[in-house]
């Protein structure tokens, strides 16, 4: 059902504001409507980039999450009293602050670290070297060199040494080669670098420091040790942060929800401000205590939408119904005007879904999982809304099953059920079957557009456009089924089918192009209209998917059982290797099946059925309320 | 060497799965590369593009189970059987074998736009799947004449 919507107009005094913003936004009854041109909306950036900044802690705060510490479901799930989450706390804005301080730190600490290793690493190969680096010059006599050599040119180098005067001293081995040392006396140095550059010694430098290699190291590495131990210190007190993330959720939470009231448009008048918004009949008490417990000074009218305003669509059915909901809006929502298409369409949704799953075994399979799921995830919104589609499905799987005698894809006589159709068998009866039920969808839409056209008082396009087609397909069925099925007293149906559609056609012709003055082109768009029939026929045949969809999982499944059948042979202990096989086979095509279930029967919701009457054009009902990503429930919210 | 009629209905059903099955592959490749990029960007779009990827996989499914019901009928015919129903029987793998191969390819195309759809439009992923669906009907409608060729 879709509910009626008020248009509401408040005013109170300008200070009563955000008492009353926050007051609406707690009960979430008002949907808020641009205004008038002079509206205002405050700035909210700051909260904004508060909350990005909340997110983003929360973010790095995952990071540190204890592992070991399960969360209880309590902590992953919080609820909070209303007072809780509204008022603002700065100790939550102090913990942020230290968070970020805390990661500012650390980001430092372990570029510096990083540095050292790189530093280190570079200075390994020398750390025997005992002259202090600085010390590594041309001398009064002795001239050094610091270079690299390769290691299989360590021997030459060596000779070439020797050949010429001067020393080399070997240490560590880097990636370049080996570290080396050479000295030779100051007036031979130009002749014996250039020979040893020739045997193959590369020179490098080494940043000059007042102490050796070893002591510099020593120095690196005590400082690393340090780092080490702040980071360590730094990440624990995280992980303190981290078991407080409470507070940082309810600060997300609850600036997001301020930026909302900040943004909602409010028009100022000299002593008051004006909101105005769309608000559901059914709540308008609501509305009224929300307004009231903010402020005694207030007016508020109510009226209904005019005639150049299309009010938001909001939907109210039972739990079942609502259910199915998301899957029309995945299509489109509702116009405000129509008919709810949500309790005829999810009546044949979960008719359709269980068809084509038609299996027992998946069935019970299929509510006791999407129940546990619902349980256990805290599912809200669509997420709960399609769990409990798959779950209410499950019903009509076994359903089916049970008629199909399918159990896991097997067929086992259970409690007397005898096995009424099977669907590898019996192929044709069954195709035969999902046209019928087709017919049925189809017609269905059909009295949904003569619904539509009533409440419109359009009495003729009742007659013309919807009785017109029920009339011809039936009356087309009949004719025809004689020729696939034969029974006793084919030939009378096939004859009363023949008038019937003649009579569906002729208002088909006469009718559909009423809209025209002159007859002839009446005639002619009326003949075009009746050119349509091709277009049910393509419909009706579309519910072939249902026969091919039930096999397909009827089959699959029994291929399972056959292979691990297969596996399991006569032994005893066939059967241990043969559940792994039972397990993955099955769970296979439980899933395949569910997936092509929920495309194909929204498939023939959207095309075949919503084509028929559903306009669709409506857009969602979304009052002023609390924003809620982290916390789970706020207790006392009133909405 | 003479082909009896078991033989080309085995042939048959080789088709049928190893060609629906090539554009399966081919398709949820596609498809897959596609929902890939996107989901590095995005990954809390798994859910939904996940049943994209997993659309042009079915045409597999198709060939498989034609292949099992020939396998059936083949089994079953008697080692004398004319030939022309080993024929008919190799006829009636073709549509889902051919249709299933192109298919897939096609409709993992029309994933990919989809797919591109609802990384840009997170809530229009309803109407993508239901477009990439529309494509499937074609292969649906070959595993019904397959099996209704079966007989």
């Amino acid at each position: 059902m879709i509910v009626k919507m008020k248009k509401a107009q408040i005013a109170v005094l300008a200070e009563d504001r955000e008492a009353l913003l926050e007051s609406l936004q707690r009960s979430g009854v008002l949907m808020l409507l641009k205004g008038s041109d002079d509206s205002l909306q405050d700035d909210a950036t700051d909260e904004e980039q508060l909350a990005a900044r909340t997110a983003k802690s929360l973010r790095l705060l995952a990071q540190y999450h204890d592992q070991d510490q399960k969360e209880t479901e309590a902590e992953k799930f919080p609820s909070v009293p209303y007072d809780t989450f509204a008022a603002d706390d700065p100790a939550h804005h102090a913990l942020l602050e230290a968070i970020e301080a805390a990661e500012e730190k650390l980001t430092l600490l372990k570029a510096e670290a990083q540095a050292l290793h790189a530093e280190s690493a570079t200075l390994r190969p020398w750390s025997g070297l005992e002259p202090q680096t600085d010390k590594i010059v041309k001398g009064r006599a002795v001239a050094y060199h610091l270079g690299f050599v390769p290691i299989v040119k360590q021997e030459e180098v060596r000779a070439a040494a020797e050949s010429i005067g001067a020393a080399v001293q070997f240490y560590g081995t880097a990636p370049e080669g080996i570290a080396t040392l050479a000295a030779s006396m100051v007036e031979e140095d130009a002749a014996s670098m250039d020979a040893l550059r020739l045997a193959g010694f590369v020179e490098t430098t080494l940043p000059p420091h007042p102490e050796t290699v070893r002591e510099t190291m020593a120095a690196k590495e005590t400082r690393l040790s340090e780092l080490a131990e702040e980071i360590r210190a730094t990440e624990a007190r995280m992980k303190e942060y981290a078991a407080e993330k409470l507070s940082i959720e309810l600060l997300n939470d609850r600036t997001v929800s301020a930026a909302e009231r900040k943004k909602a448009p409010v028009t100022p008048t000299a002593s008051a401000v004006f909101i105005e918004g769309w608000v559901r009949v059914d709540r308008l008490e609501d509305l009224d205590r929300a307004i009231a417990s903010a402020t005694s000074i207030y007016d508020l009218e109510l009226a209904d939408p005019g005639k150049d305003e299309v009010p938001p669509t909001a939907v109210k059915n039972n739990k079942f119904v609502s259910s199915f909901e998301t899957i029309t809006d995945m299509f489109a929502r509702p116009s405000y005007g129509e008919a709810d298409p949500n309790p005829v369409m999810s009546f044949w949704y979960w008719m359709l879904f269980g068809m084509m799953m038609a299996d027992v075994g998946y069935g019970i399979i299929m509510v006791v999982l999407f129940s546990f799921l619902i349980k256990k995830m805290h599912a809200k919104g669509d997420t709960l809304k399609l769990l409990r589609v798959l779950m209410y499905s499950g019903i009509t799987t076994t359903l089916w099953g049970l008629l199909f005698n399918s159990y896991f894809g097997a067929s086992i006589g259970f409690m007397g059920f005898i096995q009424i159709l099977n669907p590898v068998e019996d192929t044709m009866l069954l195709l035969g079957i999902s046209l019928g039920v087709g017919v049925l969808h189809i017609f269905t839409g059909l009295i949904m557009r003569a619904i539509n056209n009533l409440t419109r008082q359009d009495y003729l396009a009742v007659f013309a456009d919807s009785f017109s087609w029920i009339l011809l397909i039936s009356g087309l069925s009949m004719l025809l089924l004689p020729a696939l099925v034969s029974f006793e007293g084919g030939a009378t149906v096939s004859a009363i089918g023949k008038w019937i559609a003649i009579a569906g056609a002729a208002i088909i012709v006469l009718f559909a192009g009423r809209s025209s003055k002159n007859p002839v082109a009446r005639i002619g768009s009326g003949l075009y209209a009746l050119y349509g029939v091709t277009g049910y026929l393509g419909d009706i045949m579309s519910y072939s998917r249902v026969l091919a969809l039930a096999l397909t999982s009827a089959i699959i499944g029994q291929v399972m059982n056959q292979l691990a059948g297969m596996v399991q042979g006569d032994a005893w202990w066939g059967i241990l290797a043969a559940i792994p096989i039972y397990l993955v086979g099955h769970i296979f095509n439980l899933v395949m099946g569910l997936l092509s279930a929920y495309v194909h029967t929204s498939r023939l919701q959207f095309i075949e059925f919503y084509t028929k009457f559903y306009e669709g054009a409506g857009y969602e009902f979304r009052p002023l309320s609390i924003q809620l990503k982290y916390i789970d429930v706020v207790t006392d919210a009133k909405n | 060497m003479e082909l009896t009629a078991q033989a080309l209905a085995i042939i048959g059903a080789a088709l049928a799965a190893a060609l629906a099955g090539i554009g399966s592959a081919v398709g949820v490749q596609m498809a897959g590369k596609a929902a890939a990029g996107v989901l590095s960007e995005k990954p809390e779009l798994f859910g939904k593009l996940i049943i994209l990827q997993a659309l042009p996989g079915t045409q597999g499914m198709y060939g498989f189970i034609v292949a099992i019901l020939v396998l059936g009928r083949a089994t079953a015919l008697l080692p004398d059987a004319p030939v022309a129903d080993g024929w008919r029987l190799f006829f009636a793998c073709l549509p889902i074998a051919l249709v299933g191969l192109i298919s897939a390819v096609y409709q993992a195309k029309m994933a990919v736009s989809a797919i591109h759809m609802t990384a840009k439009q997170p809530a229009a992923s309803g109407r993508g799947i239901t477009m990439t669906v529309l494509v499937e009907t074609y292969a649906i409608l070959s595993l019904l004449a397959s099996i209704l060729l079966i007989g």
